[in-house]
């Protein structure tokens, strides 16, 4: 499966986790045993319940978080604190925040984007080239929206238009793998369909490869060409959206799915999870570690089943 | 109304302040009236009491009465002519007079030794004196202005030596813990030297003159201005930060696309802050030698001209007041 001579290395998946352990500095243990393999331009959703380390596993795309063990490689490259300076500018990230600078402008914030390709002293004087002047604006355009809005600051703007500003940032040098980290968890359900349609839209056209976690289920099925669902930092379920049944729903989020996935929504949009670590926290304190393994080996036999044929059938 | 005693008891909101509290609040009591008595609080009411009975008649005189009303009659009513004896002036032109300015006769008395005598005599005679009616407010505005030139430029070294500063003490942005330990030694070093104290130095190895006055104020700045700066970008919102750091983007770059925008309201007002202190400090700097209307106000404080000491701190009044304005003009725009 994997080539390792030059000519096809432009062939070698997306992104590839072998083995890949992350825990924090406190002791949890955030991923376990992540083996997966995203195959260039597939639209792949994360789902699982807060705290399962769907946050950790996109930020260990892009090296915001270390591999304990295990690595991961970015199109054939292994992510190396030598490696990440060239490898970064090629991936790009969404945020559930959008994290903006909300008093400067849209065209300020969608050219910070284009900074990394950018000489030090350009960026400065905020005198970014004429092609990335040029593509900032093309792909506000692309985005939904008006010349009107470049100048304006961004506090100014709805969410849906920040996050829309967000995505325009993420696309400014063509990055080959895009992580959307709950990019519509902030966003009413209307603007949440309408984001996702644009995230998906825009990199179909680019042949992006997008790693996007979400709470809401239903957008998962509609969205993803493929769902990976982690569960208590283990991959729990792998494989076509089609496969992705209520019961399956049910062991990942628990027994009573519905409304842990609705509570934690809730609570995702009140207190804008982002302290993965204390959820992670939580969830062990609350479930031991022997129950949640027996839930969650059970599953992954089935999906690596599935797994296999959603790699086959979504390159295609 | 009906829950149990128990539960209420669960519930129970108590008042946001207990024993411990008094304690230090008696504790901060005891402290301020020990220190209170070692600075001669107590002397101060009792001098001030006295002051405002014999103000209102209830008392015949006071002491800090009388001292106020010399101030006052010494210094008012302000010196805003200028007098010169028109043979103290070298190549003078009666058919070009400076603007406004004529020409008056005075007597003038002078007591004199006659060397024949050795007996004092009184020597009646008349002078010629170049009157200009606004001569010596010129000649303070024109000192003011040479002030307001000094704190210009003392915030603008400072803000030179202050970002540079700033990067290197905040803890986030520092390359690593020597230079943030050298930043921060240095930010505290700059600032806890007063500006009449290095300025009484510099003017040493400057000479006389705004050189020194500039530099003194620039580097006394630049230390309050530098730890602010930093501990601003400490304190900024991580979020943009850390989507610039997701796409590889360099510290420098990080700083300025996702730091900057967020804190440049306060930079804008720490800078007018300083702006303001520089302009204040400036007129008392000159007291040192260097530069600007302190030295002025120094010169004609030790000769006795308590009338032109007046103008001057009428002058430094309006310009700090006019000063004031302004900045809060800009401040409210761009804050």
């Amino acid at each position: 499966m994997l080539t390792t001579d030059n000519s096809s290395r432009s062939e070698a998946p997306a992104i590839e986790f072998r083995d890949l352990d992350v825990r924090f500095a406190d002791g949890t243990q955030a991923l376990r045993d992540v083996r997966l393999s995203v195959p260039r331009g597939q639209f792949c959703v994360v789902l699982g319940p807060s705290g399962a380390g769907k946050s950790t596993l996109l930020r260990a795309v892009n090296g915001l978080v270390t591999a304990g063990r295990g690595r991961v490689e970015i199109a054939g490259t292994e992510l190396t604190t030598r490696t990440l300076r060239t490898l970064r500018p090629r991936m790009a990230m969404i945020h559930q925040q959008f994290n903006l600078v909300t008093r400067a402008s849209v065209a300020a914030n969608v050219l910070s984007g284009a900074s990394p390709a950018v000489p030090t002293w350009r960026v400065l004087l905020q005198w970014y080239p004429k092609h990335f002047r040029d593509k900032a604006c093309e792909l506000l355009a692309d985005v939904g929206l008006e010349s009107k809005h470049l100048q304006r600051r961004v506090s100014t703007l709805s969410g849906g238009q920040q996050q829309r500003v967000g995505i325009a940032r993420a696309f400014m040098l063509d990055p080959i793998v895009m992580l959307a980290d709950e990019p519509v968890a902030s966003l009413d359900p209307r603007i949440s369909r309408e984001t996702l349609e644009l995230l998906k839209r825009e990199s179909q056209q680019r042949r992006t490869t997008v790693l996007c976690s979400l709470h809401q289920i239903d957008l998962a099925r509609e969205f993803g060409d493929r769902i990976i669902a982690l569960r208590q930092g283990v991959v729990a379920f792998d494989g076509a959206p089609g496969a992705f049944t209520d019961s399956v729903v049910d062991r990942v989020y628990g027994t009573d799915a519905t409304r842990t996935g609705r509570l934690t929504r809730v609570q995702a949009e009140n207190a804008g999870v982002t302290a993965t670590r204390a959820v992670v926290a939580d969830a062990t304190m609350a479930e031991p570690r022997k129950a949640a393994d027996a839930v969650t080996t059970e599953p992954r036999k089935a999906a690596d089943a599935v797994t296999t044929e959603a790699r086959t059938g979504a390159v295609a | 109304m009906s829950g149990s005693p128990a539960a209420l008891k669960e519930w129970e909101l108590r008042p946001p302040y207990n024993a411990r509290m008094v304690i230090y609040a008696a504790l901060v009591l005891a402290l301020l009236v020990y220190t209170g008595s070692r600075v001669e609080i107590g002397r101060m009411l009792h001098l001030g009491g006295e002051a405002a009975m014999s103000a209102v008649g209830l008392r015949e005189e006071s002491q800090v009465g009388s001292g106020l009303t010399k101030i006052a009659t010494s210094l008012f009513p302000i010196v805003i002519a200028e007098r010169t004896p028109v043979s103290r002036i070298e190549n003078f032109d009666r058919n070009h007079l400076p603007w406004l300015a004529h020409v008056e006769t005075e007597a003038h008395t002078e007591q004199r030794l006659n060397p024949d005598t050795l007996q004092m005599e009184e020597r009646h005679e008349t002078r010629e004196v170049l009157v200009e009616p606004v001569g010596y407010l010129m000649h303070v505005l024109r000192k003011m202005l040479e002030t307001l030139e000094l704190g210009l430029w003392g915030t603008v070294i400072a803000i030179l030596f202050s970002v540079p500063l700033a990067f290197f003490s905040a803890r986030n942005y520092s390359p690593n813990r020597a230079t943030y330990a050298l930043a921060r030694g240095a930010v505290s070093l700059f600032r806890s030297v007063p500006e009449l104290i290095s300025a009484l130095f510099l003017v040493l190895a400057f000479g006389f003159g705004p050189i020194a006055g500039v530099l003194a104020l620039g580097i006394h700045a630049a230390g309050f201005l530098g730890k602010f700066y930093a501990e601003d970008i400490e304190n900024a919102d991580d979020k943009p930060q850390e989507a610039m750091r997701a796409i590889g983007a360099n510290k420098v770059k990080t700083l300025w696309t996702a730091v900057i925008p967020q804190v440049i309201p306060q930079y804008i007002a720490y800078t007018l802050y300083i702006l303001d202190r520089n302009v204040r400090m400036a007129t008392v700097i000159g007291i040192v030698g260097a530069g600007g209307i302190g030295q002025e106000l120094k010169g004609r404080y030790d000769i006795y001209n308590y009338g032109h000491v007046g103008t001057i701190l009428v002058i430094i009044f309006l310009t700090v007041f006019a000063l004031d304005q302004i900045s809060a003009r800009v401040r409210a725009r761009y804050v």
